[in-house]
């Protein structure tokens, strides 16, 4: 009963102000994607180049950008305090606000991409399992302008600063590349609901619980040597409250499980975003963006 | 939201469950010796030879009692007296110069004669005038016999004086309990009885000619205690630093719910480590598994029902616990911290059980004498919570997490004593079994770990057989004791799993041989064994260390280890000698000498060998029992524990840790029942097992190091109790421990607070007995907060969805301090064969929520102080007979 008591306490002690994770309040990166999603290399083929793009959100709708860089520490574990982008990062080229390229063939990634492999290669054998390689970023946006000043960047300072890494997997071509997942829409309301508008143009009450459903693209799940891939989903909105940020399609030891949540509208009446990112567990990512207006 | 709970709840979270199983993959090894007279269970002292009266005080009018306290020495005489009941001119001094004659059967423990202190009570009753006459009529037949009981317990009473009023007839029961009267004239006679301890008793009986008549008498007990005559003194104290509790304290003291083992935080040196106690046992600044549980000598692999609930041994088959700080003895060996003695009980001949129930949990225990079988007792009891039942209602079906299995513990044992009369051996089995299961299915990830999903299952249990023999022949004592046990720990923890079967064997023998009166001396084999097939799917961070409790977590980000199920094997065989030298009335030197080896690794290869010697030196000075001066210097070892010398786990080349203990100090009895103790120690600790990010090259590969032995620390202290043991209304204690415990990681590494260390440590625990059943405590607590490790940022995974926190200096914060008042209280109802106990113990009475740790975001941006428990009655019933 102590156990439960505990739990029932750890629950009460949820219900605090801190700020959660499924609330968008300011600069936040909430995906990133790789396209592809895996780099295949072949023998005496051209190197492969992927493009990053970060879902960098910010609320007010203030202008952000991302700077990628490929980590010059290539532990697989990374040190959270690794300067990447900077001093431990070469960058990479831009290709939009929110996007860079990573090229294989870039004569600046083979120092670093050989040293992680001891000052060499990497054998067949690390090949054809796939490398993992660390790509760190940062995204920026000018802190918030309103009276109170607004939440502070993650770094704080006058920019708000987001900064993180991401994977991708660089492996031989004995399997093929694992494929993004798409998303084709996100459904609201009860019994399956219908999809929201992508023109901006659904509107639910105020303060009315709706049941937020995912929908993936028919072609999303690729079959994998450990059976159908798990989809895993978060949800995101800019105001209102989501009853749980993630979901799964199936469980992490196989049960399947239903992928909605709930979403309580604001009280407030006006335009809010939300956004569902859906991840294979392998790599591939994928984002969908939504607009609703809360009316009576 | 995403709150990241402090590490130190998550025992208590469901997750935190398959955290401790995994912490304690491979149990705790010891296998501790010690001499065969601390093993057997204290038998108080018997009032034998013809009765003694007090004189009723001439001049003197009405009844009065007067209890004195006595100073029994090994040969049952009663070497110093003095009165502890409010001073009564006459009755005082009458009941002194009568106690000075009384003669005892010794009391014993086992077989030895050892001396002791007791209470005893004196009656007076104004006497007849009119009588006159001879005290017993020997040439008279018997016609008025009896025996003599305790209400509600039923326990024979022995030493107790039946007269009949108006005469001088009088008779003493025997150790059975039984008095027989001769010569009682016909007719209606009140018989009266005037016992220590118990309410006057009188009826009246009809004596008929020529008849004899028998009789049961009940006496009502004044405070409900289960004894009058309390040992307070202490067994001849063999080590330097030791506290015993007996259950009988144990039972009432707020807060423990009658658990032996939570009591121990409540003693000097000892950490508190969980909002609700007997988690984790930290003593002295070592990290928990430094410092062990013994039942009976042999080591309990999990002390608790999910992690911090009831113990798994039945609290009313134990005698009380002994608990050693520090500096022990040679007799002990594998740890380099404190240790927990828990002595079981001797066994009641009569017919005794009880059944108890509350909200968590319903048990039940039976013991007697095996009948035609003298000599051969046994004992049976069994515990299971109705937790599942209650949650199956409330759970709901279709939520985020949904019970698969819900939670539910049992225990049972079983217990056979054959001490064939007059034979100079014994021997005893013992069979425990313990099991604990969960089962949940959670259907949405936390936002902490998007892999923590799908099945989360535990099961942890073990079972034992053990089989103690004991021998004694004048001045050489033998006991041997052997043990298998069976583990079963498991989890799943979505992705993750954990598995381990442990079939483990234990052999000890102990021997003691009196050369004289001023020496002594003991050996010892022990050798562990453990067997254990384990299998895991695992992160390396979610094996936390000490330095890293305060952690947020494992890294969610951290890839997957693997380990197919193998067979890995612990071997610890120790050997010790020890001498009792007394060069001086009253000086006690104890030169020890252990040597343990350690042999860890996998089953079938890769075995690693590692040995120690470590000396050991105490001197206690005693030359009154009022005051005695003691000290203590040795070294001592541990061998790598808990997978930390096997791969994947670990590192088969890490060496057993290190500890220098020096302890110096001095006890004061200045009253009877009364015990104050003071106690500097130091302790010095080197080659310390940590983490390393370090690569080696083995057979080619490189493969990261993980463990070495590169830490060290150093902790130091002061210890006080002023303790009033309980005699007949009020026990009590008050603990003080001022200390410091710090760790250097790696050599160049900056100094940092070892993670529960706490400056003050204060405790203050009072029970008093009103009478007419009731009995009242209360336990309050100062401690200053424990260190914490701030986060200072984070980096976001987007693999994974989550942060990564970035820390700052290893317990560079601290958070505030623990306060806490619990109470109890209990009413006994007496009934003729059987008690009807109801208490009430309410945690935190003061509903004052401390801080038991740091709440963050889900990007470690914003922080606040995660609050402990708020006020929590405790409701029972429990029923003996």
């Amino acid at each position: 009963m102590r156990a439960a008591l505990m739990v029932s306490l750890a629950c009460a002690g949820c219900a605090t102000d801190l700020e959660k994770q499924s609330e968008v309040v300011k600069l936040r990166v909430l995906a990133v994607r790789a396209d592809p999603a895996e780099l295949v290399v072949t023998d005496g083929g051209v190197p492969p180049r992927a493009t990053f793009t970060a879902l960098a959100v910010e609320p007010s709708g203030a202008p952000t950008s991302v700077r990628f860089a490929l980590c010059i520490d290539q532990n697989p574990t990374p040190s959270p305090t690794l300067d990447c982008p900077g001093a431990q990062g070469v960058d990479l080229p831009p290709a939009g606000d929110t996007s860079a390229v990573f090229d294989l063939g870039d004569p600046r990634f083979l120092p670093v991409l050989s040293a992680s492999a001891d000052g060499g290669t990497p054998d067949a054998a690390v090949l054809q399992e796939g490398i993992a390689v660390i790509i760190g970023f940062a995204a920026t946006a000018p802190a918030h302008t309103e009276p109170d000043g607004g939440p502070a960047g993650a770094d704080g300072g006058p920019l708000q600063i987001v900064r993180g890494y991401t994977t991708i997997v660089v492996h031989d071509d004995s399997r093929p590349a694992n494929r993004n997942p798409d998303l084709a829409s996100i459904r609201i309301g009860p019994d399956g609901g219908v999809d929201i508008a992508a023109d901006g143009t659904t509107a639910v009450p105020p303060s009315s619980v709706q049941r937020l459903t995912p929908v993936p693209a028919p072609d999303a799940k690729e079959a994998t040597a450990d059976g159908p891939e798990k989809l895993g989903y978060s949800f995101f909105a800019t105001a209102g409250s989501l009853s749980s940020l993630r979901s799964t399609d199936t469980t992490a030891t196989g049960e399947p499980a239903d992928t909605f949540v709930d979403w309580t509208a604001p009280s407030a009446t006006g335009p809010l975003r939300l956004w569902v990112v859906v991840r294979d567990g392998r790599g591939g990512t994928a984002f969908l963006e939504r607009s609703i207006s809360v009316s009576p | 939201m995403t709150v990241r709970l402090p590490k130190a709840l998550l025992p208590f979270l469901i997750c935190a469950l398959a955290l401790r199983a995994a912490a304690q993959a491979v149990p705790d090894p010891a296998a501790p010796s010690r001499p065969a007279p601390q093993e057997a269970a204290i038998t108080p002292p018997q009032p034998i030879g013809e009765p003694v009266v007090a004189g009723y005080p001439p001049g003197a009018t009405g009844a009065a009692r007067v209890v004195v306290r006595l100073d029994v020495d090994a040969e049952g005489n009663v070497t110093a007296a003095e009165v502890a009941t409010p001073p009564q001119p006459g009755f005082d001094e009458a009941a002194l110069a009568a106690a000075r004659t009384l003669h005892f059967a010794p009391a014993r423990r086992g077989d030895e004669l050892i001396p002791v202190r007791i209470q005893y009570a004196f009656n007076f009753i104004e006497p007849p005038h009119a009588s006159s006459g001879p005290r017993t009529a020997q040439a008279q037949p018997v016609n008025l016999s009896g025996v003599v009981r305790e209400r509600g317990t039923r326990r024979r009473l022995s030493g107790i004086e039946v007269t009949v009023a108006g005469t001088d007839l009088g008779a003493v029961t025997d150790a059975e309990g039984r008095f027989e009267l001769r010569g009682v004239p016909v007719g209606a006679q009140r018989i009266a009885i005037a016992a220590p301890g118990y309410r006057r008793f009188e009826t009246e009986e009809q004596i008929a000619e020529g008849r004899r008549k028998e009789v049961l008498y009940l006496l009502q007990p004044l405070y409900e205690s289960p004894y009058e005559a309390t040992i307070t003194g202490e067994r001849e104290r063999q080590e330097v630093s030791q506290t015993a509790i007996p259950t009988t304290e144990i039972q009432r003291i707020p807060g423990a719910q009658g658990d032996a083992l939570k009591v121990v935080e409540d003693l000097p040196g000892v950490a508190r480590t969980s909002p609700i106690g007997g988690g984790l046992l930290v003593i002295r600044g070592s990290k928990p598994g430094d410092s062990l549980v013994y039942l009976d000598s042999e080591p309990i692999p999990l002390l608790y029902h999910f992690g911090a609930l009831s113990s798994t041994v039945n609290p009313d088959l134990l005698e009380g616990i002994e608990f050693i700080p520090g500096n022990f003895s040679a007799t002990y060996g594998d740890l380099t911290g404190g240790l927990v003695e828990v002595k079981t009980r001797k066994l009641r001949e009569e017919l005794h059980g009880y059944a108890n129930l509350n909200l968590l949990e319903a048990s039940a225990m039976l013991e007697a004498a095996v009948p035609g079988a003298p000599g051969l007792t046994f004992a049976i009891a069994g515990r299971r919570s109705y937790i599942d039942y209650i949650l199956r209602a409330v759970v709901p079906k279709d939520g985020d997490v949904g019970l698969t299995v819900a939670p539910r513990y049992y225990d049972a044992q079983f217990r056979l004593d054959y001490r064939p009369p007059g034979s100079a051996h014994s021997l005893a089995f013992l069979a425990l079994t313990s099991d604990d299961v969960l089962g949940l299915l959670v259907r949405r990830p936390p936002d902490q770990d998007p892999n923590v999903s799908g099945s989360i299952d535990t099961e942890t249990g073990f079972q034992q057989l053990r089989v103690k023999h004991g021998y004694r022949n004048g001045p050489f004592s033998l006991e041997t004791i052997a043990m298998f046990e069976k583990l079963n720990l498991r989890f799943q923890l979505g992705n993750e799993s954990f598995s381990l079967d442990g079939h483990d064997l234990f052999l000890r023998s102990t021997g003691n041989l009196a050369l004289g009166d001023d020496l002594g001396i003991s050996a010892g084999v022990d050798v562990a064994n453990r067997r254990l097939l384990v299998g895991a799917v695992f992160r390396q961070s979610l094996l936390f260390r000490e330095g890293e409790f305060n952690n947020q977590g494992p890294r969610v980000d951290e890839p997957l280890t693997t380990f197919p199920a193998a067979l890995v094997n612990r071997f610890s065989p120790g050997l010790w000698a020890e001498a009792r030298w007394q060069p001086l009335r009253g000086l006690t030197v104890t030169p020890g000498l252990r040597f343990d080896a350690y042999v860890y690794g996998l089953a079938v290869q890769g075995r690693r060998t590692t040995y120690t010697v470590t000396p050991r030196l105490s001197v206690r000075y005693e030359p009154t029992p009022l005051w005695s001066l003691k000290g203590g210097v040795g070294l001592y070892s541990e061998g790598a524990r808990n997978g930390d010398a096997t791969r994947p786990f670990g590192n088969p080349e890490v060496l057993p840790e290190r500890a220098f203990q020096v302890t110096a100090g001095g006890e004061l009895r200045p009253l009877p029942g009364v015990f104050f103790s003071v106690e500097g120690f130091y302790k010095k600790l080197t080659d310390l097992i940590v983490r390393s990010d370090a690569t080696e090259v083995i057979g080619g590969q490189t493969v990261p190091v993980l463990l070495d032995n590169a830490g060290a620390g150093r902790v130091y202290g002061l210890e006080l109790l002023l303790r009033k043991s309980l005699t007949e209304r009020f026990f009590g204690w008050i603990a003080y421990t001022l200390s410091r415990s710090d760790r250097v990681d790696r050599p160049g590494e900056p100094q940092r607070f070892f993670d529960f260390d706490q400056t003050h440590n204060l405790t203050i625990i009072a029970s008093y007995a009103l009478g007419g059943g009731w009995q009242i405590g209360a336990r309050f607590r100062y401690i200053s907060g424990n260190p914490d490790t701030p986060v200072v940022g984070s980096r976001y995974a987007a693999q994974q969805d989550v942060y990564v926190p970035i820390y700052g200096l290893t317990n560079s914060a601290r958070l505030q301090h623990f306060q806490q008042l619990d109470v109890r209280a209990d009413k006994v109802w007496t009934f003729d064969a059987w008690t009807l106990d109801a208490y009430l113990d309410v945690l935190n009475a003061s509903n004052r929520r401390s801080v038991e740790g740091t709440l963050y975001n889900y990007d470690f941006s914003q922080r606040e102080q995660f609050r402990g428990l708020p006020v929590i009655p405790t409701l029972g019933l429990k029923g003996s007979f």
